[in-house]
C-alpha cells in the first residue's frame, strides 16, 4: 500500500520572536491507504494542529504534507479548497450542524459547495443517511436531534463527497458512552467496508485501541507510535 | 457552490433572521423611496415643461435684449460723466433697446428679420360691462399657441385681432369659449400726458392655458404696435422708442456652434440673445435646482441605509462565524464566501428598492390627482409625479451596486475568516 499522506519535518510556529512558539518540532510521518489511526496527546501537545495541517486547513512553517503523491502545500488555494472538498471528510466532536436547516440540507452543503445540482445531492444525501441510519428524520431540524443522532448525521455529511480520508476530531467527545460507542462501530464499518482511510485525533485510549495504528504526540513531536 | 445556489441561500440567511432583515430593509426602503420620489418630481416636471413647448415652434426665434448690466448695484464706486455714453433709459434693471440697436442687429451675418416687442400696459379690458385690469404681450409670428375655440391672431392682418385667456371668459360676460370668438372688446390705454383712450380689437380665439402666456392677452402686432405709437404720442423720439425686448429670426440651417458664435457675438455688441429654448432652459435649471436638493435628502438616506446594511452584515458575519468557517474547511473558496454575502447585501437592496417602486407606483398616481385638484389646479396636463420604468430601474441598480460597495467590508472579513478560529470550541 502506497502512502496516502505524507509528512516531511513538519514544523509550525505561531508568532514571532520572543513570543514565538513552535508547536510541532519537525514531525515526519507516513498513513497508508484504508489505515485506521488515532493520533493521540494531551491538550496543547500539538495534535490537533498536526491535524490541521493534515487536513489542509493550516500551512505548516516549514516542511511539507503530500496528499497521494502530490505536495499540497505547493498547491493555489483553490485547488486545496477543492481537495478538501472532494478527498476529505469531517467529522467534528461539536457536530457543527446549522441547527436551523433540515438534516437534509446539512448532509448535502458538501455537494452544494461543489455546485452539484439539486436533484443528484438530495439523491445522494438520502443514500448517505440511509448508510447511517437517518433516512427517516431526513426532513427534521437538525436542532431536534439527540447528541448521538447528530453525529451520525455529520458522519453522513462527511461521506457524501465519497471521501478518500475522514478526519475525525474527538468524534465521541461529546457522547455518552454507550453512543458513543455505536459511533464509532459506524466509523470502523466505513473503513472495512469502504475502504476510507480514518484520522482519529482523540484522548480516548479506548477509541485509540481500536485503530490500527496510534501515534502519540508530545510537546510537538512523536512520542511513540504503536501498532 | 454555484450561481443559483448562492442566491437561494443568500435569500434564506436573509430570511432567518427576519426581524433584522425587515428593519435593514426599511431603512433601505426610505432612501430609495425618497429617491424615486425626488426623480419623479422631476421628470414630472421637466416633462410638463416639454409638453407645454413641443408644437410652439419658433425654432427660428431668438428673444434679444440689451445686456444685463456687470455693474454690482451694490457698489459704492462713483463713476465720472462720460457724454458720449447712450442715455440710460431702462426698464428697471435692463436698458432699453433703440432702433439704432435693431438696425445693427438686422445687419448681423445670419440674422434673418428683427421685430421689436411693444411694450403697453392696458388700464383695463372690458366687453361692456365690468372693467378688469389685464396685461397684453404681442403676438409673435411664427409661434404657435394651442386655442380652445377660434384661432390665433393673424399677424398680416391689418384689422385689431386679440386672444383670450380663458379666465377672462366668463368676467367679460361671454356664456362660454365658443360665444367669445368674434366679439369685441375695449382696452384702455394711458398716454404720455396722462389722457386715458380706447381701442376696440375683435376676439378671434380662447387660449389654452399654458406656462408660455401665463394669463396674458395676446394681441397681433398692428393692434399693438398701434397702441404703443398713441401711448408714446408726444415723447420725444429717443424716449418713444425704447424696446425692452425684440423678436429676431435667424437663419435655421446654421449649425448649433454657429449659433453659439451668433449668441456671442450679440453678447459682445452688447446684446443678450436666447432661443426660447434657453428661455425655458431657465425654468428647467430652476426644477434641477430643486430636484438636486431633495436628492441630496435622498443621498442622506440612503447613506444612513447603507451603514445600516454595513452593520446588519457585519453582525451576520459575527453570528455565522461558525457556519462560515464550516463551510471554509469544507472547500469553500474565499471567493465564494465574498460572493455570498455581497449577494445578500444586494438581496437587501433588491428587495428594499422594489418595495419603495411599489409604494411610489401607489403613492404617485394618489399624489398626483390630490395635487391636480388643489395646489396645481392651474397647470393643465401636470402629472407631478412621474415614474418612468428605465428611471426606475436605474434608482434600483445603483441602490443595489450602493449595497454591494456597503457589502465589501463584511464580506472580506467573512472571506479571510481562518476556518480553524471559527471552528475553536471554547
Amino acid at each position: 500500500m502506497s502512502a496516502l499522506i505524507e509528512t516531511n519535518n513538519l514544523i509550525k510556529t505561531y508568532g514571532k520572536g520572543e513570543a514565538a512558539f513552535t508547536a510541532l518540532k519537525g514531525l515526519s510521518l507516513e498513513i497508508k491507504e484504508g489505515e485506521t489511526v488515532a493520533i493521540v496527546g494531551k491538550s496543547g501537545s500539538g495534535k490537533s494542529t498536526l491535524m490541521h495541517l493534515l487536513a489542509l486547513l493550516d500551512t505548516p512553517t516549514t516542511g511539507s504534507v503530500s496528499i497521494d503523491g502530490k505536495n499540497a502545500t505547493s498547491l493555489k488555494r483553490r485547488q486545496v479548497d477543492q481537495l478538501r472538498n472532494n478527498v476529505f471528510g469531517f467529522v467534528f466532536q461539536q457536530f457543527f450542524l446549522n441547527a436551523n436547516d433540515t438534516v437534509l440540507n446539512n448532509v448535502i452543503l458538501p455537494l452544494k459547495i461543489a455546485g452539484v445540482g439539486v436533484r443528484e445531492r438530495n439523491k445522494r444525501g438520502l443514500e448517505v443517511l440511509r448508510a447511517v441510519d437517518m433516512e427517516d428524520k431526513a426532513k427534521n431540524k437538525a436542532s431536534d436531534l439527540s447528541g448521538g443522532q447528530k453525529q451520525r448525521v455529520c458522519i453522513a455529511r462527511a461521506l457524501i463527497n465519497e471521501p478518500k480520508i475522514i478526519f475525525a476530531d474527538e468524534p465521541t467527545g461529546n457522547l455518552d458512552s454507550n453512543t458513543g460507542g455505536k459511533i464509532e462501530d459506524l466509523l470502523f464499518n466505513l473503513n472495512r467496508e469502504k475502504g476510507i482511510t480514518i484520522i482519529f485525533v482523540t484522548h480516548d485510549d479506548e477509541l485509540a485501541a481500536r485503530c490500527q495504528r496510534r501515534i502519540y504526540i508530545k510537546d510537538g513531536e512523536i512520542e511513540k507510535e504503536n501498532k | 457552490m454555484n450561481y443559483r445556489d448562492i442566491i437561494l441561500t443568500a435569500n434564506g440567511n436573509l430570511r432567518k433572521s427576519k426581524l433584522r432583515t425587515f428593519l435593514t430593509i426599511s431603512a433601505i426602503f426610505i432612501g430609495a423611496f425618497t429617491l424615486m420620489m425626488t426623480s419623479g418630481v422631476g421628470y414630472g416636471l421637466r416633462s410638463y415643461v416639454d409638453q407645454q413647448v413641443a408644437g410652439v415652434g419658433a425654432e427660428d426665434a431668438l428673444f434679444i435684449t440689451m445686456a444685463r448690466s456687470q455693474e454690482n448695484p451694490l457698489s459704492s464706486d462713483v463713476k465720472e460723466y462720460d457724454p458720449n455714453k447712450k442715455a440710460d433709459l431702462s426698464f428697471g434693471q435692463l436698458q432699453a433697446l433703440q432702433p439704432m440697436d435693431l438696425n445693427r442687429i438686422k445687419e448681423t451675418e445670419h440674422i434673418k428679420s428683427i421685430q421689436p416687442m411693444y411694450s403697453v400696459e392696458p388700464l383695463y379690458i372690458t366687453a361692456g360691462q365690468k372693467k378688469y385690469v389685464t396685461t397684453l404681450s404681442q403676438a409673435l409670428d411664427g409661434i404657435n399657441q394651442a386655442m380652445l375655440s377660434g384661432r390665433m391672431v393673424n399677424e398680416k392682418a391689418r384689422e385689431y385681432e386679440v386672444t383670450l385667456p380663458p379666465s377672462y371668459v366668463n368676467g367679460l360676460g361671454f356664456a362660454n369659449e365658443q360665444d367669445a370668438v368674434g366679439k369685441k372688446v375695449t382696452f384702455a390705454f394711458k398716454n404720455a400726458t396722462g389722457e386715458q383712450f380706447a381701442k376696440d380689437a375683435t376676439v378671434v380665439g380662447v387660449q389654452q392655458k399654458s406656462l408660455l402666456n401665463a394669463n396674458a392677452m395676446s394681441g397681433n402686432t398692428a393692434f399693438v404696435e398701434d397702441a404703443f405709437n398713441k401711448s408714446t404720442a408726444g415723447l420725444p423720439t429717443f424716449q418713444k422708442d425704447r424696446y425692452l425686448y425684440a423678436h429676431a429670426k435667424f437663419d435655421t440651417s446654421i449649425s448649433d456652434v454657429q449659433l453659439k458664435d451668433l449668441k456671442t457675438k450679440l453678447k459682445t455688441m452688447g446684446y443678450d440673445a436666447q432661443t426660447l429654448d434657453d428661455q425655458l432652459g431657465l425654468i428647467k435649471n430652476v426644477i434641477n435646482g430643486i430636484t438636486s436638493f431633495l436628492t441630496i435628502f435622498a443621498g442622506i438616506a440612503l447613506l444612513a441605509a447603507t451603514f445600516g446594511i454595513v452593520n446588519t452584515l457585519l453582525m451576520a458575519v459575527q453570528e455565522r462565524t461558525r457556519e462560515i468557517g464550516l463551510m471554509k474547511a469544507l472547500g469553500m473558496s474565499r471567493h465564494k464566501i465574498f460572493t455570498l454575502f455581497s449577494i445578500e447585501a444586494i438581496l437587501l437592496g433588491f428587495w428594499g428598492s422594489l418595495a419603495a417602486l411599489i409604494a411610489a407606483n401607489i403613492i404617485g398616481p394618489i399624489a398626483n390627482s390630490a395635487a391636480s385638484k388643489t395646489i396645481f389646479k392651474d397647470f393643465d396636463g401636470l402629472h407631478l409625479l412621474s415614474f418612468p420604468a428605465v428611471q426606475m430601474i436605474m434608482i434600483m441598480l445603483l441602490i443595489m451596486a450602493i449595497s454591494f460597495i456597503a457589502a465589501t467590508l463584511p464580506a472580506r472579513r467573512a472571506s479571510r475568516l481562518d476556518p480553524i478560529e471559527a471552528l475553536r470550541y471554547e
